[in-house]
């Protein structure tokens, strides 16, 4: 311990320069998954899912540390990469799905990863209140609340929109023409027809693997004309997410049509996410900078006996 | 709801450049000067300014019928205006103004870009491959008559111009279309506009046109889908709009207050009086 201080001290942790890695890991960082990913909205995505986590990196040494020197920026950047490189996400993400179901999607593990510190600074600096944690815990709490509406209003309601619009298209269009194996072909829709029992299987054993079709072909063999259409995200925890509008019509007479339209779906989806990452990586780098330039001049302050004073 | 949001949304986007105008005069802003400001701009929005200001300058200026361009135009004079008043003389109040206005614009522009434009331009999209992907399969689309909202005219091209120019409200481009192909035999276009931007009742049409022959014209206009997507777009814009002026504001006004009679002069900030 006494070796580390040693070796930090002559670091000169106070620098004003440590608090570049910080200001630049988010650009560097996008412009990385630019040149790596050829898959534009993948490349933004990573924004999404890896860089927003630098400001729980910075939560996690406000908790160990209340006074903060510029040097700190570094550790942060560290530990972020660390998380990053390593893929830690994916190791935990499977850890967990051992005792609980995420429903495919790891994007959980990032939202855990950001609001476990984030609590854990709230009572931290309830029990001590520093500049540093106050700060850090303000930039983690605008984080959070800042995500939760940007992926509101970005992804959840044109995904609604687009759902609810697929279906009323689907629904109509049958009722006008009693048919929808017209629609066959159409904006790269892939249509698969046959009875509800042999179509279950036939997917059951594809490389499609759509649990809730093969469910819902098996549960409604036998039991007259259905109509069904939703909107689902497929492979969620690999790189190549896609959504999905699927319809499953079974007729009088038994025959069932699953039709799939993934190209359009897909498309727009990948626009959400170009829309998500942009605008969390816009907020993320203003948060950051102003909370650095705010630590660096104000850093050393603690809350004692009802005023800030410098130590 | 969307208009709610919408109209929302349009009356915080004044608020910004209000006290960027208010700094550009009076150089040091005060609590009351900022708050005069503000009630001036939301005054003046409220009894109709935007639409005014649109009316008068339609013809010389500009030929639209969107108020939002005023709100772009204002936002712009403010940010320039304040912007020129810091060469002159740079108070903390104008700095912080022009640095508002600057983020006002960059903000603004991406939001608009990512939330409304991006998916206007998906759902154009959509539906064109939808259109074109029957017309492949079938010669036309009638198949989606009827569908979802959609209204369909056949007939020659001199009927279906006439009839769609009476029933549907901004037809000037499917007849002006029509019209200008008459001596086509084969046509395929299908475009998204913009309807009514003047009124609360603004949406958006998918129109297709498509002709096998010199005499048989089909159009198509859907309003009610793209409508909805238009609908999403305006919540998300004005919600962000809004969260996002009240931060700057909140932000920008309490900086202002605890610092207000600096100004910058001979490479260090001094205090006025």
């Amino acid at each position: 311990m006494m070796l580390l201080r040693k070796i930090e001290e002559r670091l000169r942790p106070d620098s004003v320069l440590w608090l570049l890695p910080g200001l630049l890991v988010l650009p560097f960082f996008t412009l990385a998954s630019l040149f790596e990913e050829d898959n534009l909205p993948n490349a933004f995505q990573s924004v999404s899912t890896s860089a927003i986590l630098w400001i729980p990196c910075l939560v996690v040494i406000a908790i160990m540390c209340g006074k903060f020197r510029p040097i700190h920026t570094a550790y942060a950047t560290i530990l972020f990469a660390l998380y990053d490189s390593l893929r830690t996400r994916e190791i935990i993400y499977d850890l967990i799905l051992k005792v609980i179901d995420l429903g495919g999607n790891p994007n959980w593990i990032t939202l855990g990863a950001m609001v476990v510190p984030a609590a854990i600074l709230l009572v931290a600096t309830i029990w001590r209140a520093t500049l540093f944690r106050v700060v850090v815990l303000v930039s983690a709490l605008a984080q959070i609340t800042t995500l939760t509406l940007f992926h509101t209003l970005t992804v959840i309601g044109p995904i609604t929109v687009a759902s609810e619009a697929e279906k009323e298209f689907v629904e109509q269009y049958l009722e006008a023409r009693s048919e929808i194996q017209s629609l066959c072909g159409i904006q790269s829709r892939s249509c698969f027809s046959g009875s509800p029992e042999g179509l279950a299987e036939e997917f059951a054993t594809s490389q499609l693997n759509p649990h809730s079709t093969v469910k819902l072909l098996e549960d409604r063999a036998g039991k007259g004309p259905a109509l069904f259409t939703w909107t689902e995200s497929a492979f969620a925890e690999t790189a190549d997410e896609a959504m999905r509008h699927i319809t499953v019509h079974i007729d009088e007479k038994e025959r069932a049509l699953v039709m799939i339209n993934e190209e359009a779906p897909t498309k727009s989806f990948g626009q959400m996410k170009i829309a998500f990452s942009i605008l969390a990586g816009a907020f993320q780098q203003t948060w950051v900078t102003l909370a650095l330039l705010i630590l660096w001049r104000h850093g050393d302050y603690t809350w004692t006996k009802g005023r800030w004073r410098r130590s | 709801m969307a208009n709610i949001v919408r109209s929302l949304s349009d009356s915080v986007l004044v608020l910004i450049p209000a006290l960027g105008l208010a700094a550009t005069l009076v150089g040091h802003l005060t609590t009351r000067m900022a708050a005069t400001a503000v009630t001036i701009a939301v005054l003046l929005d409220t009894a109709g300014l935007r639409h005014l200001l649109l009316e008068a300058t339609r013809g010389w200026l500009h030929d639209s019928h969107n108020p939002s361009w005023v709100t772009v135009g204002l936002v712009l004079f403010a940010a320039a205006a304040v912007g020129g008043s810091l060469l002159r003389k740079a108070t903390l109040s104008r700095v912080i103004c022009a640095m508002m206005c600057g983020a006002q614009i960059v903000v603004l522009t991406a939001f608009h870009q990512l939330l409304v434009i991006s998916p206007i331009q998906a759902e154009e999209a959509r539906e064109t491959a939808l259109v074109s992907g029957l017309v492949e399969q079938g010669g036309d689309f009638r198949s989606l008559c009827g569908v979802a909202g959609r209204a369909c005219w056949l007939g020659s091209p001199e009927e279906v111009a006439s009839e769609v120019g009476e029933q549907v409200a901004h037809s000037d481009g499917i007849v002006r279309l029509l019209e200008d192909t008459a001596d086509r035999p084969n046509l395929l276009h299908s475009w998204t506009e913009m309807i009514l931007p003047s009124t609360d009742e603004e949406g958006l049409m998918n129109v297709s046109v498509v002709k096998a022959d010199m005499n048989a014209a089909l159009v198509m206009v859907d309003i009610e889908g793209p409508s909805r997507v238009l609908d999403t777009a305006k919540q998300a814009f004005g919600v962000l709009a809004v969260a996002f002026h009240q931060a700057w504001i909140t932000l920008g006004l309490l900086i202002i207050w605890r610092h207000r009679n600096l100004y910058y002069q001979g490479g260090r900030w001094r205090t006025e009086g």
